[in-house]
């Protein structure tokens, strides 16, 4: 909200101009761009790799598809043509006490080798019209505290959904965006010899954000 | 917004143009903080999900031996006493391995003659009366293809079985196998055979063996440390005092006629043991 005036306002003048902002700003603030933004995960939010043979070990496991992301982004009351979203991924791993670049180690009967570190998790982040930032291969998943992983970015241009190419991030819903709104991720570990046997575990937490 | 930053600096520069009462400056003030207030009541839109990853390391310690379930030393020409019977690569082991490991074998028995000696299956006499029915274990050699390069931390007379089998005329300890002599599977020490890696946990290549395979062995590779053939040998003599039978150590004789005293010789008879290969993480 902007108020130009080209004259020195008298005092009763500021008196009331502050007295309609005091009422907008109490009444509506300042409002979103975008209506609604909304992600729904409809797979399972725990996913167990086990790693009972040394072939398993050599050779790795890939989960494909594991997690789907579905992502609602609605502007049809404000018509904004300024909404658009982010979606971003953050690794976690559990607490202050584990370093930065390692997995939370649950349990381990062992005292040799070395614990396995983050970057080993490879993620794929795959939809039909191949949006994601990421590309469609697999990559290492950074560590802790560093950059999140973009998958859809703010960078200040609106690409409207239907565009079927990278960083689509205007409104739009996965059912009548299937193509761009809905996102499979394939998760794959390969962790080769020398890791301390153990259990461990890292939490991904996916953001969808409105930009503004 | 605008309004209000334009204002607020002609407060400042034009104070004298303008006189404005306190009560006007609370005002906006209280304007000031309303806006603060509104914008922290209407934050991004934004909507989330976890995804937790559980991984699960197995310790994987794989060891794959093929031979015969039994292997069969029969003595019945004076060629084989004095020479001896060795039977080359009944063993193969193979490893595979995601942790550090250790191996090593252990002559066992059932112990129906005493701790640390061959058990008497049958007996064909008495043998008269300087025979006895104790001989040890470590009669038995071994002898393994490759040699024990993860044992910098040994500090034994021999370090593994990869010495060639000594000749009968210069009895040496280099391959006598490595027996428990209270036959209880303790593991050998830093001053005992391996065949690979060591007593202790300093790491790779001083007593260990890193995680690996023999599935992985580099291409054209004629050795490598995740596999071994052993070679057995027995050399009774004559008389039968087994003179390649040495203590853990290595160097202490174990013959029949240094435990036994002179004119001791093995009584005969069927005589059985069996050899325990351990593969252990190194920790």
């Amino acid at each position: 909200m902007v108020f130009y005036f080209t004259h020195h306002p008298n005092q009763s003048t500021v008196k009331k101009l502050t007295l309609v902002w005091l009422m907008l700003a109490a009444l509506t603030g300042r409002a979103q761009l975008c209506d609604e933004v909304s992600l729904s995960l409809t797979t399972t939010s725990n996913l167990d790799f086990s790693f009972d043979t040394y072939t398993k070990y050599q050779s790795g496991l890939t989960i494909n598809g594991a997690t789907r992301l579905k992502v609602t982004v609605k502007n049809n009351i404000n018509n904004n043509p300024d909404c658009r979203w982010n979606l971003v991924i953050y690794v976690e791993n559990g607490s202050a006490s584990t370093p930065p670049n390692e997995w939370e180690m649950l349990y381990s009967a062992s005292t040799s080798g070395n614990k396995p570190e983050i970057d080993l998790l490879q993620l794929r982040i795959r939809n039909a019209c191949n949006t994601s930032l990421t590309g469609n291969q697999f990559f290492n998943v950074p560590t802790v505290g560093g950059t999140p992983i973009l998958i859809i970015s703010n960078n200040g241009v609106t690409t409207p959904a239907g565009s079927c190419t990278t960083n689509v991030n205007g409104p739009g819903d996965p059912i009548n965006n299937y193509n761009e709104f809905n996102f499979d991720i394939d998760y794959r570990l390969v962790p080769g010899s020398g890791f301390r046997s153990g259990t461990y575990q890292l939490r991904l937490r996916y953001v969808l954000i409105e930009s503004l | 917004m605008l309004f209000y930053v334009n204002y607020l600096l002609k407060v400042c520069i034009d104070k004298t143009q303008h006189n404005y009462t306190m009560k006007t400056l609370k005002v906006i003030a209280c304007a000031a903080a309303a806006f603060l207030f509104s914008n922290g009541a209407f934050a991004q839109l934004q909507d989330q999900k976890d995804v937790t990853i559980t991984m699960d390391l197995q310790p994987i310690l794989q060891l794959n031996m093929s031979t015969p379930n039994q292997i069969d030393f029969t003595f019945d020409n004076i060629n084989e006493y004095y020479a001896g019977i060795t039977k080359y690569g009944a063993t193969i082991l193979k490893i595979s391995s995601t942790v550090n490991w250790d191996l090593y074998a252990i002559g066992r028995s059932n112990g129906n003659v005493a701790a640390g000696f061959w058990d008497q299956q049958i007996r064909y006499g008495t043998g008269g009366t300087r025979s006895t029915n104790r001989i040890p274990l470590s009669a038995l050699e071994l002898r393994q293809n490759t040699p024990n390069a993860n044992a910098a931390a040994a500090t034994g007379a021999f370090a593994d079985y990869s010495a060639a089998f000594p000749p009968v005329a210069t009895p040496s300890g280099s391959n006598s196998l490595y027996v428990d002599p209270a036959n209880t599977g303790t593991a050998p020490t830093a001053n005992n055979k391996y065949i690979a890696g060591h007593k202790g946990t300093t790491g790779v290549g001083d007593d260990a063996v890193a995680g690996g395979s023999y599935l992985t062995a580099a291409a054209g590779a004629l050795t490598s440390d995740y596999y071994y053939s052993i070679d057995y040998r027995i050399v009774p003599g004559l008389p039968s005092i087994f003179p390649m039978a040495f203590a853990a150590d290595g160097t202490t004789s174990q013959d029949l006629v240094s435990v036994n005293g002179a004119g001791s010789y093995a009584q005969p008879g069927v005589y059985t043991m069996y050899v325990q290969y351990v593969l252990l993480e190194d920790q």
